[in-house]
C-alpha cells in the first residue's frame, strides 16, 4: 500500500485546524458583549462604576430642610444658616461630622452624626506646622486675645470660639446652655427622615 | 548616598510593597533557558554545527520541559489567576505583556511538532513492539502513521530544518519580549534601555548553553557513559563568545547612564553604590561574571582536556546559571527598589512559604528537571543510550 | 491505496482545511464585524465634559482630610492611598520628604534643627493624574484600564487581571493593587460622585479650596479659568503623560 510520504503532517495539520477552530469559537464566546474594540475596553464597567455607593453626602445633603424639622436647637438648618455666616462657611460638615452614610443609612437615621469636642479637631487644622502657608491661621498662645486669658495649646477652644462661628470672641462664653441642648438632642433611636438629599 | 539631594529616605506611600518579586524573576529566567536551549538545538539543525550532534536532541526535549514551566510562575503571580485567559480574549496590542498568550502557546506547539517529528521513528518503533495501553499511548503518538519510509523521513527532516530556522526567531521573540516589557518602561530608570530586549536575550542564550552543559555532564556521570570531549570544548568556546558580548552589552548601559550623567544616573548610582551593591557589584559581576570569564578564555586559549576540562566547564557553567539568575533578580526587584519620588529606595521583604516565595519558586524551579527525568525514561535523550525499556 | 482514494482523501482534507480556517476566520471576527456593520457606537455617549483637577500647593495645610475621605468613600484598604500628601522641607543641604501613613492623620511638627535649617516648608497633595497619554493604559495586557470619554482613567474590576504592569508603569506611584480585591486600584475622580452631579469626596472635604475639580469645557469653571491663565505646572512634565492635574505654585523640588 503506497502511503503518502506526507501522510503524517496531513494528520497532524487537521488535528492542528481541530484545535484552532475550537479556541476560535471559545475565543469569541468568551469576549464581554460590551467589548469596544477601538477603544479598547468593557464599555458596561462604566455604568457598574457608577453604582458605587456614596459615602459622602457633600454639603447639599445637611442642607435639606427635610432634617430635624422639629422643635430642636441643634437643628441642620439653623447651624447651615448660622455657618454661612462665618469664617468656616466653606467647610464641609463631615469634616467634623463625619461622613453622612454613617448617619443615615437608606432614607433613615441610624446614628448620631459625630460631635467631637477635642482640641484635636480643631487643631488638626489649626495646630501650628512650619509647613503650613503663613497666612493660614494658626493657634499662637501668643497673640492677644490668647495671651490676656491665659489660653494655652490645651485650652479647650470650646470655651471661647462656636466651631461654626469661630470668630474669636472677647471672653470666654457661656456654654453651658450650648452643652444641655445637644444632650437633649441626642437621642439614639433610629427614625425615618422625611427627606434627605442625595 | 541617597538620590538627588534628599537627606532622608522617602519613597511613596504605595511603594511600601514591591510587587514584582520572585516569580517575575523566575519567569524571564525560565523562558531564558527555553530561548537558550532552542538555539543550541538549533546551532545544529539549522547551522549544521557538526559537533553539536549529539546535544542537539537534549536540547530540544529541555527547550520542551522548560517551557511547559513557564506560565506557572505567572499564574501564581496575577492577582486574578482565574482571569489568565484575557490574554488570549483581549489581548491589547500596546502592551508588550498582552503577545505572551498567542506566542508563548504557538511556540510550545511549534516544539512539540519538532520534538514529534525528530522522535516520530521511536514512537514508530514502539508502537510496533508493544500491545494494551501501552501500545495505544505509543500509538496515539504516531497519529496512525505505522510505517517510516526513507522519503517520509526526508520530509521531516525538511520540516525540521524549516521549524528550527523559524523558531529562533520565534525564540527570540518569546524571550526577547519580556526584555521589551522592562525596557518600556519609562517611569523605572533602571529598566529603560533600548539595549533592554538584546541583553535579556543574550543572557538567556548564556543560560541556556549554562545548564545544557550541567545537564549533559549530569546524566553522563549518572549513566556512566564516555563523555564528548570535542562538544564540551566547542560549547564552552560558543559560551564564552555570548557571555562576552552579553557582559559587554550589561556594562554598556551602566557606561552609559554614568557618563551621561544625567537623571538616569540620580537614582542609578545610589542604587548600584547602596541597596544592589551586595548583589550586583559583589555576586552578579565579581564573583558571578569575572571568574566564569577568566575560566571559559583559559578552556578556550589553552585547550585542556579530559578531567580538567570537564570540571573548569562545569565550575565555568554553574557560575553562569547562577550570573542569569542574580541578573534578572538585580533588574526585576532592584529597578523596583527605585522610589519614582526619585528621593529614596523601598525595600524587598523575602518570603519563604508565601505565593511568591522561595520555597514555590525552588519547586517550579525543579519541574523541569523532574519533567526531564520522566520524559528521558521513554524516549532516548542522548544519540546513544542503551535500549533499556 | 488507489490513486482515486488518495486524490479523493487529498480533496477532502483540503476542505476541511479551508472549511475550518474559514470558520475559525468567522469565529474570531464575528464580534468586530457586526459592531461595525450595525454602524453601534459602542462607546458611551461622549457627554461632551472634559474633566480636570488642580491643586493649588499654596493653599494646602496638610490637615490630612482628604486622605481620610478618600479612605472612607472608596474602601481603600488600610496602609495603601488612593491620595496622600507630602511634606517638604527645602534646606541648603537638600530636600526632606516625608509623609507619615499618607498624611491620613496630619503631621507633627518637624524637629527643631531641620527647622532652624530650612529654608522653604510645603504640604503637597498627590493623586491619579488621569493623563491623556497615560503610561498605564498602554501597557495593560488585557484593556482592563482605559481613558473615559469625559477623562476619567478607571479600572474595569471584573476584567483586570492583577498583572501589576499598570503599577510599575506609572510614573507617580499612584496606582496600587488593591490588598482585598486583588485588582489593580487607584484614584478614579470620585467617577461614581461626579455622574451623579457631585465633587470628588478630597475636594468635597478640603478646607482650603487647595482641590479643586471641574469641566474644562465650562468657561465658568475654575479648572478651564486656571487652565486658561496657564501659570500651572505638572508633575513630571519630561515623562510627557499629557497629566490633568494642573498644580499652581508648584516648587521646582517636587517630583
Amino acid at each position: 500500500m503506497n502511503v503518502s510520504p506526507r501522510s503524517h503532517i496531513y494528520r497532524l495539520v487537521v488535528l492542528l485546524v481541530i484545535m484552532a477552530a475550537g479556541f476560535a469559537v471559545l475565543r469569541s464566546l468568551a469576549i464581554p458583549a460590551s467589548w469596544d474594540n477601538e477603544k479598547f475596553y468593557r464599555v458596561d464597567s462604566l455604568e457598574e462604576l457608577k453604582l458605587q455607593p456614596l459615602r459622602m453626602g457633600g454639603n447639599e445633603a445637611c442642607a435639606g430642610a427635610g432634617c430635624h424639622e422639629a422643635q430642636r436647637v441643634a437643628n441642620h438648618k439653623e447651624r447651615f444658616d448660622t455657618l454661612s455666616k462665618g469664617d468656616h462657611s466653606g467647610l464641609a460638615c463631615e469634616n467634623c461630622h463625619g461622613p453622612l452614610s454613617d448617619h443615615i443609612t437608606d432614607g433613615r437615621r441610624v446614628a448620631s452624626a459625630l460631635i467631637n469636642r477635642e482640641n484635636t479637631l480643631c487643631l488638626g487644622c489649626h495646630g501650628p506646622l512650619l509647613s503650613r502657608p503663613k497666612d493660614f491661621p494658626q493657634f499662637n498662645a501668643e497673640n492677644t486675645g490668647h495671651w490676656y486669658f491665659d489660653v494655652e495649646i490645651t485650652t479647650p477652644c470650646r470655651d471661647c470660639h462656636d466651631p461654626h462661628v469661630p470668630r474669636h470672641m472677647a471672653a470666654p462664653r457661656d456654654t453651658s446652655e450650648l452643652e444641655e441642648a445637644s444632650e437633649t438632642a441626642a437621642a439614639d433611636q433610629p427614625h425615618a427622615v422625611s427627606e434627605v438629599t442625595q | 548616598m541617597l538620590p538627588n539631594e534628599s537627606l532622608v529616605n522617602y519613597f511613596f506611600p504605595n511603594e511600601v510593597e514591591i510587587h514584582w518579586s520572585l516569580m517575575i524573576v523566575i519567569y524571564p529566567y525560565i523562558t531564558g533557558l527555553v530561548a537558550g536551549a532552542f538555539v543550541v538545538s538549533s546551532l545544529y539543525h539549522v547551522f549544521q554545527i557538526k559537533a553539536f550532534e549529539n546535544i542537539a536532541r537534549l536540547a530540544l526535549v529541555a527547550a520542551f520541559c522548560f517551557g511547559l514551566f513557564a506560565a506557572l510562575p505567572l499564574l501564581f503571580h496575577l492577582g486574578q489567576p482565574l482571569r489568565a485567559f484575557n490574554i488570549f480574549f483581549t489581548p491589547h496590542t500596546t502592551s508588550a505583556m498582552s503577545v505572551f498568550g498567542y506566542v508563548y502557546s504557538g511556540y510550545m506547539i511549534l516544539l512539540m511538532i519538532e520534538l514529534w517529528l525528530v522522535y516520530r521513528e521511536h514512537f514508530i518503533q514502539k508502537a510496533q513492539e508493544t500491545q494494551g495501553m501501552t501500545g495505544l499511548f505509543w500509538k496515539t503518538l504516531t497519529l496512525g502513521v505505522m510505517d517510516y519510509t526513507p522519503e517520509s523521513a526526508r520530509v521531516d527532516y525538511k520540516l525540521t530544518t524549516f521549524l528550527a530556522a523559524i523558531g529562533i526567531p520565534w525564540a527570540a521573540f518569546l524571550h526577547g519580549y519580556v526584555g521589551f516589557i522592562f525596557g518600556s518602561v519609562k517611569a523605572n530608570a533602571w529598566w529603560a534601555t533600548p539595549l533592554q530586549p538584546i541583553i535579556f536575550l543574550l543572557s538567556a542564550i548564556v543560560s541556556g548553553i549554562a545548564m545544557l552543559m550541567l545537564m549533559y555532564a549530569f546524566i553522563r556521570w549518572r549513566t556512566r557513559q564516555p563523555y564528548d570531549f570535542p562538544m564540551i570544548q566547542k560549547l564552552m568556546v560558543f559560551l564564552w563568545g555570548f557571555f562576552i558580548i552579553d557582559f559587554f552589552l550589561e556594562g554598556l548601559e551602566i557606561v552609559y547612564a554614568a557618563y551621561e550623567h544625567g537623571h538616569h544616573w540620580s537614582v542609578i548610582g545610589p542604587l548600584l553604590s547602596g541597596p544592589l551593591y551586595d548583589t550586583f557589584v559583589l555576586g552578579q559581576v565579581l564573583l558571578l561574571s569575572v571568574v566564569p570569564f577568566l575560566i571559559l578564555g583559559y578552556i578556550t586559549i589553552f585547550n585542556p582536556w579530559g578531567k580538567g576540562l570537564l570540571y573548569l566547564a562545569n565550575l565555568a557553567s554553574m557560575l553562569l546559571v547562577l550570573q542569569v539568575l542574580f541578573m534578572r533578580f538585580n533588574v526585576v526587584v532592584g529597578g523596583q527598589l527605585i522610589s519614582k519620588s526619585d528621593r529614596g529606595f523601598t525595600e524587598f521583604h523575602w518570603e519563604f512559604l508565601a505565593r511568591e516565595g522561595v520555597v514555590p519558586a525552588v519547586i517550579i524551579l525543579s519541574g523541569p528537571f523532574v519533567v526531564f527525568y520522566i520524559i528521558s525514561r521513554f524516549i532516548p535523550v542522548l544519540g546513544d543510550e542503551p535500549e533499556a525499556e | 491505496m488507489t490513486t482515486q482514494t488518495s486524490n479523493a482523501r487529498r480533496v477532502f482534507l483540503q476542505r476541511l482545511l479551508a472549511g475550518g480556517t474559514a470558520a475559525g476566520v468567522f469565529m474570531v471576527y464575528r464580534q468586530p464585524v457586526v459592531a461595525a456593520l450595525s454602524g453601534a457606537d459602542e462607546t458611551a455617549q461622549a457627554t461632551g465634559h472634559d474633566y480636570a483637577f488642580v491643586v493649588d500647593v499654596n493653599r494646602c495645610i496638610g490637615c490630612g482630610q482628604c486622605v481620610r475621605a478618600c479612605s472612607i468613600e472608596n474602601n481603600v484598604p488600610e496602609g495603601q492611598f488612593r491620595t496622600w500628601i507630602e511634606r517638604y522641607v527645602v534646606t541648603p543641604d537638600g530636600v526632606h520628604v516625608d509623609s507619615p501613613q499618607g498624611g491620613m492623620y496630619g503631621f507633627d511638627e518637624i524637629d527643631e534643627e531641620l527647622a532652624s535649617e530650612a529654608i522653604n516648608t510645603f504640604f503637597v497633595p498627590k493623586l491619579c493624574n488621569h493623563c491623556e497619554e497615560a503610561p498605564c493604559i498602554q501597557v495593560c495586557p488585557v484593556g482592563a484600564t482605559y481613558r473615559s470619554p469625559e477623562g476619567f482613567v478607571l479600572v474595569d474590576p471584573e476584567h483586570c487581571i492583577g498583572c501589576s504592569y499598570c503599577v510599575q508603569a506609572c510614573p507617580y506611584g499612584v496606582r496600587f493593587i488593591n490588598s482585598e480585591k486583588r485588582i489593580a486600584d487607584k484614584c478614579t475622580w470620585c467617577y461614581h460622585r461626579v455622574s451623579q452631579g457631585k465633587l470628588p469626596a478630597c475636594v468635597t472635604v478640603c478646607p482650603t479650596q487647595a482641590r479643586m475639580f471641574g469641566d474644562l469645557n465650562d468657561p465658568d469653571s475654575q479648572v478651564a479659568r486656571v487652565r486658561e491663565e496657564d501659570n500651572w505646572d505638572v508633575l513630571k512634565p519630561e515623562a510627557h503623560t499629557a497629566s490633568m492635574c494642573l498644580y499652581l505654585g508648584l516648587p521646582r523640588v517636587v517630583v
